[in-house]
């Protein structure tokens, strides 16, 4: 049970971090609030445990250019109060030169809101990425993980034209939470653009157990596909609620942490994963490297669920390369501003910044799905790039 | 009755109740100089509980009134803090409106809701009460939804930190002393209404709401003052929420917070004012206090979302035990304290 | 005619949800707002069995009844029973309460992610076609034959049994009912077992026909209307009520919005409430009671 050791771990840097934080020179301390337990953990606990396995094989590499990386690590529950909480604290105690938050949308507005009083850079490295990132990006606030929900949407879409007849009805499917209506509301928008007809965007409350009737609303206005842009949990329920009424048209849904395992499980051959990270299933260097470093820590994590915390560390690497003898947060920020990172594979493309783009200058997408004959997963379309502006 | 016994024994009561008077007196000078002293050794994260807890207090102060006190159930408290925080939020954000206009008009907001959602309690009691005031949360927190979506806040809305004559409010130590500022005021406000005619009638109905009204109580009038004064203050501590944490959104404003302000008046000791202060205390300190078991005892062998879970259903453990075993709450307990110390020296006044 | 469908499978959850709150408030006056945490920890008691005894869906399923009448009797035995003769207040507080050390202690065992129970003990949910047009899943069948036995059982027993009888009794005049020789103690016991395992078998159907992680105990939260609409110490009526609720929140989705189908049963409780505060088929209490 690793997992045991990773949790003492956090723990000793807590306590660390919780007597007087003396920064040493050659020391960069980074305060990281997730939401470890609460029910969001189930999606967001494992990344928090890649970033911090990655930045715990760099320092024993012996760091960067002789910098080390301390961790300060707090959980959040998923929840606004306690995320603003834990930001007051890096910012007032732990003196914290970065804060990286890997939890839910509903702890950004805190984070921001601290952050971006305390003059202190952010990186969302599990989450969605907000608004705020975006092109024209607010000063301080960076995102590594390849989830929008304006650009996934636009991806899907994409995809979903490749693959259907241009006359096909497309049903949308979204959480009742700001982020995923706006990221589904687009995509109908992009659909009806695009000359095909929509079957409506069906908003499920937070909290919906049930999803029959809402699938039901879908096949009765005709849709032949299905596009859901939502939490793991939300978009599984509703393919098969969909399912469940016989329904058999093509279902697109975001590529999140969960989806390798499920969709080997579920063997849905009509089902479409779009995202911007690799499945493990590939061996490459990158991915063995990823796999290996999870064996070796003993933990009983899932590899995959762990990636997007593990390119959070490797933009960590990367930032960390190019700061001078100044490690202090308005450095940092500096360097962030203006930086591309190579992502080593687990992405179709690097991470690139600029002063107004604190996202991505040029995204890549990938489509998996569940391949009968191979009875394996297979890559559905290779990347393809998409410019952000 | 004072008057006679005074005339009965002369000395002997008068020395007494002075001094209890000053005992009382001085108890209450040191909490509060300990309490506007305690900065000059807190931490800035000791200062942040503080204010929580102060928030928590004022929130707290307001349900006691209306569950501990009038007697009327309320699983809305969540909702009024956030109608309360929205009222703020918006008023900020599309008029950019000063804490002098946003603060009363969350105030009126509150209490405007509160008359609404009172009414029903003219007809229903208890449980059916609990669950019209349960639709007054889903509510609030579908129209707040409807707002943050429409207004493309999607991360919530942003706050500012307040301006109070010509001083921005940020530094904790100065939201630490306005925060003590107002949940004292608002301890003072709610114990001046209790021994008034509007406290004594609150009781009356809550003992027994037909005798009440056979007394002459005005049920229904005195039902809806409750409801719109704690809903006034319940609202006006979700707006203080809202520019102490700089954000608004639905998110942060659950079901399981009512839980927790119902658990403060309960673990505090219902019908007791000090109890909903010492409720707001002991529930906002529980988690940290698990954080620390954790941080103090590093060997302990689980993970991290184990601890996190144990204490959430230590929270639960804890309420229970309470309700079995101490209904009185940590009133209950103090009091007992303070008796036993107390007995001897009574036992020495009288002759 | 799927929406037709659909309205009756929701009916079916909610009622027999619903039979849970009513069978304890019908007795002891006490709401049981643990209900929904109750009826989840039984479909994680099958995840439990099937993992570690039996494999096998009927076993597996038949040793959760088993399991969930032990939990039923040991909840009122290991603390309700203490609460007896608080006040209701403190008593349903302690439902409260009762829910959220549940709940921490689910996630505490069986961790915060969503499993597949279905998959677990190899449960082929598939869909049946009614008609040419209406489909339903297998376990959404199972439900509202389940909870048309349940209801047919529980009317049967309340009626014709000797300990029917006496639950009624206890339940109409707690006082008198002990005057007569009537054991309240395992009056109430005997609802609170019978009230888990009609949640703990909802608990187990609904999370067969998706998936079970401890958020499902919302569905406690939504089947609480419906037995406030039909009258909370009446079974029929809670069986109307959940008609209400389930119509109501299946034609909000597919005609208005459906983000107002959190709220929308509330309102509509309390326009029924207003009008008839103990509930369309309720008995009319006269004390004043909490």
């Amino acid at each position: 049970m690793k997992i045991k050791q990773f949790a003492k771990s956090l723990v000793l840097s807590a306590t660390v971090a919780a007597g007087p934080a003396l920064a040493a020179d050659d020391e960069v301390v980074i305060g990281v609030s997730a939401a470890l337990s609460g029910s969001a953990a189930g999606t967001y606990a494992a990344p928090a445990e890649g970033l911090k396995l990655y930045l715990h094989l760099l320092n024993e590499a012996g760091g960067v250019n002789g910098k080390t990386v301390s961790l300060v690590i707090y959980d959040d529950q998923g929840d606004a109060s306690r995320a603003a909480s834990n930001a007051k604290r890096f910012l007032t105690q732990d003196d914290v030169q970065m804060i990286i938050s890997v939890s839910t949308s509903a702890t950004f507005a805190p984070i921001i809101s601290q952050a971006t009083r305390g003059k202190v850079p952010v990186l969302f490295a599990g989450s969605v990425c907000p608004a705020e990132t975006m092109p024209p990006a607010k000063p301080l606030l960076y995102c590594s993980t390849g989830f929008s929900a304006v650009h996934d949407s636009i991806a899907m879409v994409d995809y979903l034209r490749d693959r259907e007849s241009s006359d096909a009805t497309v049903g949308f499917s979204a959480m009742g939470i700001p982020i995923s209506r706006a990221g589904m509301e687009e995509a109908e928008r992009l659909v009806l653009k695009a000359d095909m007809k929509s079957a409506g965007v069906e908003i499920a409350p937070p909290g919906t157990a049930d999803y029959t009737s809402f699938a039901t609303k879908l096949i009765q206005n005709g849709a032949d596909s299905v596009l859901s842009w939502a939490p793991w949990a939300v978009q599984i329920r509703f393919v098969d609620a969909l399912r469940k009424q016989g329904w058999k048209g093509n279902a697109y849904v975001g590529h999140l942490a969960e989806a390798e395992l499920e969709m080997m499980k579920m063997k849905d051959p009509n089902l479409f994963t779009l995202g911007t990270n690799v499945m493990l299933f590939e061996d490459s260097e990158a991915t063995q490297t990823l796999v290996n470093a999870v064996k070796e820590s003993g933990s009983n994590l899932h590899p995959e669920s762990i990636l997007d915390g593990w390119v959070g560390g490797i933009v960590v690497e990367g930032v960390l390369e190019q700061l001078g003898e100044d490690t202090s947060a308005e450095a940092i920020n500096a360097v962030m501003s203006n930086i591309e990172i190579d992502t080593k594979g687990l992405r179709g493309g690097p991470i690139k910044w600029t002063d107004d783009n604190h996202f991505r200058e040029t995204i890549y997408y990938r489509a998996y799905r569940w391949s009968d004959e191979k009875s394996a997963m297979e890559i559905a379309r290779d990347w393809k790039a998409y410019e952000v502006e | 009755m004072s008057n006679i016994e005074t005339g009965i024994g002369k000395m002997t009561p008068a020395t007494t109740r002075r001094k209890r008077l000053s005992q009382n007196q001085v108890a209450w000078i040191g909490l509060i100089v300990l309490l506007v002293l305690l900065p000059t050794s807190a931490t800035p994260f000791h200062l942040d509980i503080a204010s929580q807890i102060f928030i928590a207090g004022i929130g707290a102060l307001a349900l006691m009134v209306l569950t501990g006190i009038a007697g009327q159930i309320s699983l809305g408290h969540s909702g009024l803090m956030a109608a309360g925080a929205f009222t703020t939020g918006i008023l900020y954000k599309e008029t950019g409106a000063g804490i002098w206009i946003t603060l009363p008009a969350s105030v009126v907001a509150g209490a405007v809701i509160g008359l609404i959602f009172g009414l029903p309690s003219l007809r229903l009691r208890g449980i059916y009460l609990a669950m019209s005031t349960l639709a007054l949360h889903f509510l609030v927190i579908y129209l707040g939804g409807e707002y943050e979506f429409a207004s493309g806040a999607s991360t919530g809305i942003f706050l500012d930190p307040p301006v109070v004559f010509g001083f921005e409010i940020y530094d904790g130590y100065a939201w630490y002393y306005v925060l003590l500022a107002l949940v004292a005021g608002t301890y003072w406000g709610c114990r001046n209404l209790l021994n008034s005619k509007t406290g004594r009638a609150w009781e009356a109905l809550h003992a027994n709401e037909t005798a009440a009204e056979a007394l002459g109580v005005q049920v229904a009038n005195y039902k809806l003052l409750a409801f719109v004064i704690t809903s006034g203050i319940a609202s006006f501590s979700g707006a203080l929420f809202a520019y102490y944490q700089n954000f608004v959104s639905v998110e942060a404003f659950t079901l399981f917070l009512s839980i927790q302000y119902i658990a403060m008046i309960i673990i505090g000791g219902m019908g007791s004012l000090p109890g909903a202060l010492l409720g707001a205390v002991f529930v906002t300190l529980v988690p940290y206090f698990v954080e620390w078991l954790m941080e103090a005892v590093p060997y302990i062998g689980l993970d991290i979302t184990t601890v996190s879970s144990a204490s959430y259903a230590a929270f639960g453990l804890l309420m229970i035990l309470f309700l079995v075993f101490e209904p009185s709450g940590l009133t209950g307990i103090w009091k007992r304290l303070v008796g036993q110390f107390a007995s001897p020296s009574k036992r020495e006044d009288t002759p | 005619m799927q929406i037709l469908a659909n309205i009756v499978v929701l009916t079916s959850l909610y009622a027999l949800v619903a039979s849970g709150y009513v069978l304890v408030y019908k007795v002891s006056r006490v709401l049981n707002l643990a209900h929904g945490e109750l009826m989840i920890l039984g479909a994680y008691l099958l995840v439990a069995t099937s993992a570690g005894i039996a494999s096998d869906p009927l076993v597996a399923i038949a040793l959760t009844a088993m399991f969930s009448i032990v939990v039923g009797l040991s909840v009122y035995l290991l603390l309700m029973r203490k609460m007896t003769g608080q006040p209701v207040l403190a008593a349903v507080l302690t439902t409260v309460a009762l829910g959220i050390l549940l709940r921490g202690a689910m996630v505490l065992i069986w961790g915060p992610q969503q499993l597949n129970v279905g998959a677990m003990i190899s449960f082929d949910n598939a869909s049946i076609a009614l008609t040419d047009s209406v489909r339903v899943s297998t376990a959404a069948l199972w439900l509202v034959v389940c909870t048309f036995l349940v209801y047919l059982g529980l009317l049967a027993f309340l009626h014709m049994s000797r300990w029917g009888m006496r639950m009624r009794a206890s339940g109409q005049n707690a006082l008198l009912a002990a005057q007569r020789g009537i054991n309240l103690h395992t009056v109430y016991a005997l609802a609170w077992t019978l009230s888990t395992f009609s949640g703990s078998l909802a608990g187990v159907l609904v999370t067969l026909d998706s998936r079970i992680d401890v958020n499902m105990a919302v569905i406690g939260l939504k089947a609480f209307p419906a037995a406030l609409v039909g009258g909370l110490d009446s079974l029929p009526g809670a069986l109307i009520g959940a008609g209400v609720i389930a119509a109501l929140e299946v034609l909000l989705i597919h005609y208005v919005n459906p983000l107002l189908s959190d709220v929308v049963p509330f309102l509509v409780l309390i326009a029924i409430l207003i009008v008839r505060p103990w509930g369309l088929y309720g008995t009319k209490e006269e004390l004043n009671r909490v």
